[in-house]
């Protein structure tokens, strides 16, 4: 087993689920300047969307994965229309805790509606079995599982089709026009509600996504499985550069190598795994000192 | 606009008149002379809301059980229990706070909880300033019992414990080498893997790896692949249902062979049915075994089924186990008054309850015996158990 | 309405009605016998069980009598305070209250001396309020009538019309929105008319009141509960609210969505039905928490009318008629006194009403005291997030090093057999009391040297950047905490003193908000305030933009660490998982309810905060749905918060003329100025 080659797979898997959820978070606030802090929760409802999906309607992979994204993606738009939209000509900041409640609301909502039970994929799900893959790979001496292989390989695409939306579609073209002066496009007929709107569709369906995947890598599902993951998500969107979809898919890559790394070569440098977290976040913090907007963030033109 | 006024209030004045005069609630048959209140604090919300819940129903079952034989007898008239159940969210100040008011505004007799040390020690010390019983059925740090003549426990302690496990995995195993994956935020954990290893080192077992993680975390990818690569005979992990799965499966997942055992925090939520096959066979110690359970256990057991639909987990047992002790404890000391009963606590030998027999010692904490489990095909079948020396007392 | 109308006016009717039946109770009473053949002269509560209230219908006048006395007292003041009756009525009070004083001292000196309680308990309410009644009579003569002249000003009230509904399906809303019409409607009347008569009352009269409500409420207070049917004659924990929900502390929701969610990998069968159950299960539950008559778990209509009843006679009307007395007397010495000679008496005033409400119990101390400690994070991330301008998320990790810091200090320097062996220093009295300050001051400092990890990103990193760097910091924090196992790691550190008590957070809380009142105000703060309207114009001022930021950061943690360290030391435990982001995002949400930029806002959200926690504990679980929730609906109809950018109007130092009539023209005048 080659370590170095096995740690790098641990972190690649890790980084993109970060890095997807992260890219929810940065579409968001792309195109509304909205920290989304219910995008962990909603990232929790996704997944278990997908339990409804796998096992009440026992639906193979792909479509409880559909299923989530779509339903999932309806909530957004809704929670859009119903907490943020009457807040968006008020200050930044009472969306933002409107935002906070939501996902408040929204995690310990779950606990009440479904009890405190800890869900679980059915094996069809768990153990993905895709063709022309076995179910155990090595690849460099590492030994890498199907899922793994599954979720990269899924990000990717998620990622190329959303950088294909923005960048080379009329919706994404407007997306990013709203972002740029959201009181010129309305007036070049743009509807700002429609734009909106999907934009928390994609962002949310691909919190559903992410939550799926999630959920196969780790099977474990619980209301408050979104609070933590969605913090460090945050962390990762900004670092990358908020805004950034280039930045989110680094950022994200970045913490999960940075997580996985710390602990895997810490030893040799006399650091104990204890430490992960103070110096992964260091380093974050020092990032964030040496470059003020992120990596790929640009400075918004203050005018003077 | 004045009339419409009048009108309001007189439909106000109807409505709490017709209200007041609806008919009272059908009597219980029991001739209950009084109440006996009881305060459980349990986490309901926050980390670890499984462990509330398991609280919660077995709380509920004692007392509906012990009002259904028309509650405590006390100077030969019968008292009703009544229950208080408060959620602390997880949180350790808020453990504080209904302690607190438990006491003083709902005057308990006796507090069954907290479950977790992070509140368990803060509220040990409440309850021991305000002289009041406290039972924590959960809490395994040494300090939440320590000096503190007031409160009790009826789980064992690490330092109990982590040798348990070590000298099991040095006869079953013949282990030389193991290694410890646990979670450095989190009270129960630490404590117990830094038992475990220190028993372990003394015992002749060389530790090979000691990684962590934090609480919330899911991907243990990396510390696994740093043991794996020190290739252990055993890894051992203290972790809850939220963790273990994740960790077996990403062990074998990264090719790990070797054993995995785990302590009695696996005992708790349904870890089987969420981890598979792949917890199959796997060893960890804990309070009580269901298949060799006493009477008095497979009552419970039964009873506990029939109720919830579930079998109890480790939780629930030791909940259980609190409000027996407590109801002994005031049946022999004759008095819901608090000085008695937390002496009558104190002087309870050779209790049997669900998760074993057990006597307190000085400082509150059970002497009982640890049993090892070991999933045979998803059910918690008995393998071995390891007592302290001398006990219990041969007859 | 003329103010010297000599007719009997109803109000006076009734207010003579309750006093006789008060007199004649008190008068007959002797006489009366119990079931168990003992005689009420101890004038004890007569419970229900005691009286069966069916066979002795007659007896029923016993329970009537405090409420017979309560209303006449009302009456009576509302007489005095109004003139709006005859004065008869008051007068009338007067005599009622010092017979009930005759009765209970007579009681106390010929009857066996613990039967004072007893006595006292029967009166109890009836007695105070006649009590009161009195001496709002007296007043009347002894002070010259300057501020009691007080024509009642009726508000007029209307229902609002019933809303209508555009489609059928609509109309179970449009029945909500006018139900909800209708209770915003009295409830803005009552305060509408309310408004009316207070006008011009100081905020030293309102804290006399509460002085008053509070010590009423300490004499008084079981026999009210008792009376009311409380469980065990207790006096309801804040304000009646824990009662209020605790009907609802068994609804179980969890089977609504639980089928379509199993946590098995084998599908429910049926779930929409069982789901359904659930439903109805719920409803039929939740109809019985509403209107349950049970007496060992009423229901929350059953309940309402308790509380509401305690509420009003305890709190509201005390303070209400204490301050409305009280007006003219209190604009006075407030207009007499110096700016902070007045700040210093309200303090003093508002510190005997605190420390006397929180020494009914210890629940209630320890719910002050979380109080504070709110209110100095609140306040303190205030001068960050609102007065600044910047968004810091992770204000739990400088609380966190206070905490750990102090805690640390004073066990190790006054702890015998503590975590780190045997005390330094044996010292006592008044040497704790400095060793515990500096032990603060130490956590602040400490707190203040790791605010400097924000303070440094802040001169080039701005807006969400800096939020995260702030997280960073709250996470390092805990994270190195539990890397240290000299301290405990994980498993925190026990047996911190127990220190903090309600003077201390009243003090450190009063220091910190004068602090940063202080700040704000001064023209340094200004700088502060120009940075969060436009930095680039603040520095071409001339304002020294990092040394304006690196003062607030620092201020800001170091009350946050002095506020750690005092919530260590009444937690006798640290742990590093108290400090979490829950904790930060708690003093977030703390500072957007009440407003940014807004020191009286974020003391109110604070106060508010604690409460509705504490209170909305019987919700279990449901509790953080409701939490948000009201979050949520305050920020879409006050986006701004409670008070954003703006304080409470608070009348600290008087007004000059309380007289209602020419409040009201000068209202006129700057309206008529306002609209020309």
């Amino acid at each position: 087993m080659d370590f170095f080659a096995q740690q790098f797979f641990n972190a690649l898997q890790l980084g993109s689920l970060y890095a997807l959820i992260a890219l929810g978070y940065t579409m968001v606030y792309g195109v509304l300047l909205l920290i989304n802090f219910a995008h962990g929760d909603i990232f929790m409802v996704g997944a278990f969307l997908g339990v409804f999906g796998s096992i009440t309607l026992d639906l193979p992979f792909v479509p409880t994965l559909i299923l989530a994204m779509i339903l999932t993606g309806l909530m957004g738009v809704g929670i859009e229309r119903v907490a943020y939209k009457p807040l968006r000509q008020a200050s930044r900041l009472s969306a933002v805790i409107t935002a906070l409640g939501v996902g408040l609301l929204l995690e310990n909502g779950m606990l009440a509606l479904t009890g405190a039970d800890p869900r679980s994929y059915p094996d069809n799900i768990k153990n993905l079995n895709p063709p022309l893959l076995g179910d155990q790979i090595d690849i460099l001496g590492a030994s890498i599982s199907a899922e793994t292989i599954v979720i990269i390989v899924l990000a990717l695409l998620l990622f190329g089709g959303l950088y294909f939306i923005v960048q080379r579609t009329k919706w994404g073209m407007a997306m990013r026009a709203i972002s740029y002066d959201k009181f010129a496009v309305p007036l070049m007929g743009v509807s700002q509600d429609q734009i909106i709107s999907m934009t928390f569709l994609l962002g949310t369906g691909l919190a559903a996504a992410g939550g799926i995947l999630w959920g196969v890598a780790y099977p474990i599902l619980n209301p408050y499985m979104g609070m933590r993951i969605g913090w460090k998500a945050f962390i990762a969107a900004v670092v990358g550069g908020i805004g950034d979809i280039r930045g989110a898919a680094v950022g994200g890559l970045m913490l999960g190598f940075i997580e996985i790394f710390v602990p895997a070569y810490g030893k040799d440098i006399g650091v104990s795994s204890t430490w992960r977290d103070p110096i992964a976040f260091g380093l974050l913090l020092i990032i964030l000192v040496a470059r003020p907007t992120g990596l790929f963030g640009v400075a918004r033109r203050q005018k003077v | 606009m004045k009339k419409r006024l009048v009108t309001l209030f007189l439909t106000l004045i109807v409505i709490v008149g017709a209200l007041g005069t609806m008919p009272t609630l059908a009597q219980d048959d029991c001739d209950f002379a009084g109440e006996i209140y009881v305060g459980v604090i349990a986490p309901l919300t926050g980390d670890i809301p499984d462990v509330g819940k398991s609280t919660q129903e077995a709380a509920q079952m004692a007392v509906d059980e012990i009002n259904a034989a028309c509650g405590l007898e006390i100077d030969g008239e019968a008292y009703e229990v009544v229950i208080i159940i408060e959620d602390n969210e997880s949180k350790a100040e808020s453990s504080v706070a209904v302690a607190t008011r438990l006491i003083v505004e709902e005057d308990v007799v006796a507090i069954i909880g907290p479950q977790s040390s992070k509140q368990a020690v803060p509220t040990g010390q409440v309850a021991n300033d305000r002289e009041t019983p406290m039972i924590s059925p959960w809490s395994t740090n040494p300090d939440t019992t320590k000096d503190r003549p007031w409160v009790f426990r009826v789980a064992f302690l690490d330092p109990f414990q982590g040798p348990v496990v070590a000298g099991f995995i040095v006869e079953e195993f013949g282990a030389t080498t193991a290694a410890v994956l646990y979670d450095i935020a989190s009270d129960y954990p630490k404590g117990l893997a830094e038992n475990f290893r220190d028993a372990a080192e003394a015992s002749g077992v060389e530790i090979v790896g000691f990684e962590s993680f934090t609480t919330g975390d899911a991907d243990f990818s990396s510390q696994l692949t740093n043991i794996i690569a020190a290739n252990p005979d055993v890894i051992f992990t203290p972790q809850y249902y939220n963790e273990v799965p994740l960790i077996v499966q990403q062990a074998r997942g990264l090719g790990y062979e070797g054993e995995i055992v785990g302590s009695d925090s696996w005992g708790t939520g349904d870890l089987y049915e969420l981890c598979g096959e792949d917890c199959n066979g796997l060893f960890y110690s804990t309070h009580y075994a269901s298949d060799i359970a006493t009477e008095v256990g497979q009552t419970f057991i039964g009873a506990y089924e029939e109720l919830y639909g579930a079998k109890p987990d480790d939780v629930a047992a030791l909940t259980y186990d609190a409000f027996q002790l407590l109801f002994t404890a005031i049946e022999e000391a004759n008095s819901d008054n608090k000085t008695d009963v937390r002496d009558a606590l104190a002087s309870i030998e050779l209790f049997e309850g669900v998760t074993g027999i057990m006597s307190f010692d000085e400082q509150g904490d059970p002497i009982k015996c640890a049993v090892i489990i070991q999933f045979v095909d998803g059910e918690k079948t008995y393998y071995d158990s390891a007592c302290p020396v001398g006990f219990p007392p041969e007859e | 309405m003329n103010a010297t109308r000599k007719q009997f006016f109803i109000g006076d009717m009734l207010a003579i009605g309750c006093a006789l039946v008060v007199l004649a109770a008190f008068l007959v009473m002797p006489w009366f016998e119990l079931e168990d053949g003992t005689s009420v002269t101890a004038y004890r509560i007569v419970t229900n069980d005691e009286l069966d209230l069916a066979a002795h219908a007659s007896h029923m006048f016993l329970i009537v009598l405090p409420f017979a006395a309560v209303a006449g007292g009302i009456l009576g003041l509302l007489g005095v305070v109004s003139k709006r009756y005859n004065t008869r009525s008051p007068g009338l009070m007067l005599v009622v209250g010092i017979i009930a004083a005759g009765y209970y001292y007579g009681a106390f000196f010929f009857e066996n001396r613990e039967s004072k309680v007893d006595a006292f308990d029967f009166v109890g309410t009836g007695f105070y309020v006649a009590l009161i009644a009195a001496f709002g009579f007296i007043l009347q003569y002894v002070i010259p009538r300057a501020g009691v002249t007080l024509t009642p000003d009726w508000v007029s009230f209307s229902l609002p019309p019933v809303k209508k509904a555009s489609h059928w399906w609509r109309w179970p809303f449009a029945l909500l929105r006018t139900l909800f019409s209708w209770i915003g409607a009295v409830f803005g009347w009552i305060s509408a008319q309310t408004g009316r008569w207070m006008v011009g009352t100081s905020t030293l009269a309102y804290l006399s009141g509460l002085v008053v409500a509070v010590k009423l409420e300490q004499r008084a207070a079981e026999p009210l509960a008792e009376l009311l049917g409380f469980r065990r004659g207790r006096a309801p924990g804040l304000f009646g609210a824990t009662k209020l929900l605790e009907p609802f502390s068994d609804l179980d929701f969890s089977g609504i969505l639980a089928p379509f969610f199993p946590a098995s990998t084998d599908p429910t069968s049926d779930p929409v039905g069982r789901s359904w159950d659930a439903l109805s299960t719920l409803l039929g539950n939740f109809a019985d928490a509403l209107f349950t008559q049970d007496p060992r778990s009423p229901g929350f209509f059953d309940v309402f009318f308790d509380v509401l009843v305690y509420d009003l006679l305890i709190y509201i009307i005390p303070i209400l008629i204490v301050a409305l007395l009280l007006r003219s007397l209190s604009n006075r010495v407030s207009l007499a006194l110096p700016f902070w000679g007045g700040i210093t008496l309200q303090l003093v005033i508002l510190y005997i009403a605190v420390d006397t409400w929180g020494a009914l119990n210890d629940y209630r101390e320890l719910v002050l005291i979380y109080m504070g400690v709110n209110i100095m994070l609140s306040v303190s991330l205030n001068l960050v997030n609102g007065y600044m301008g910047e968004f810091s998320v992770g204000h739990a990790g400088f609380m966190a090093v206070g905490a750990y810091v102090s805690s640390i200090l004073t066990m190790w320097l006054f702890v015998d057999e503590g975590v780190f062996g045997d005390a330094l220093l044996t010292t006592s009295g008044f040497a704790l009391t400095i060793g515990f300050l500096i032990a603060l001051i130490a956590g602040g400092v400490a707190a203040a040297l790791a605010g400097l990890l924000v303070a440094f990103p802040s001169f080039r990193t701005r807006g969400d950047y800096l939020a995260i760097v702030t997280l960073a910091v709250n996470f390092i924090v805990t994270g190195v905490i539990n890397n240290i196992g000299a301290i405990g790691g994980a498993r925190g550190l026990n047996g911190v003193p127990l220190w903090t008590t309600l003077p201390w957070i009243f003090v450190m809380t009063v220091l910190s908000v004068i602090a940063i009142y202080n700040l704000v105000s001064s023209t340094f703060g200004k700088g502060i305030i120009a940075i969060r309207e436009d930095e680039i114009a603040a520095e071409l001022m001339g304002i020294n933009t990092q040394r304006v930021k690196l003062v607030a950061f620092l201020v800001s943690s170091f009350i946050a660490g002095a506020a750690g360290g005092l919530f260590a030391h009444v937690l006798a435990y640290v742990n590093p998982g108290v400090f979490g982001i829950m904790k930060s995002t708690e003093a977030l949400v703390m500072v957007y309810l009440g407003g940014m930029g807004s020191i009286s806002g974020s003391i109110i959200a604070a106060v508010i905060f604690t409460i509705l926690i504490e209170a909305f504990r019987p919700l279990a679980v449901l509790k953080w749905v409701v939490i948000p929730l009201i979050l949520i609906l305050l920020m879409l109809y006050r986006p701004q918060g409670l008070y954003g950018f703006r304080e409470m109007n608070l009348n600290l130092g008087g007004t000059k003329n309380d007289s209602p009539e020419k409040t009201k023209q000068q209202e006129e005048a700057t309206s008529d100025a306002a609209t020309d």
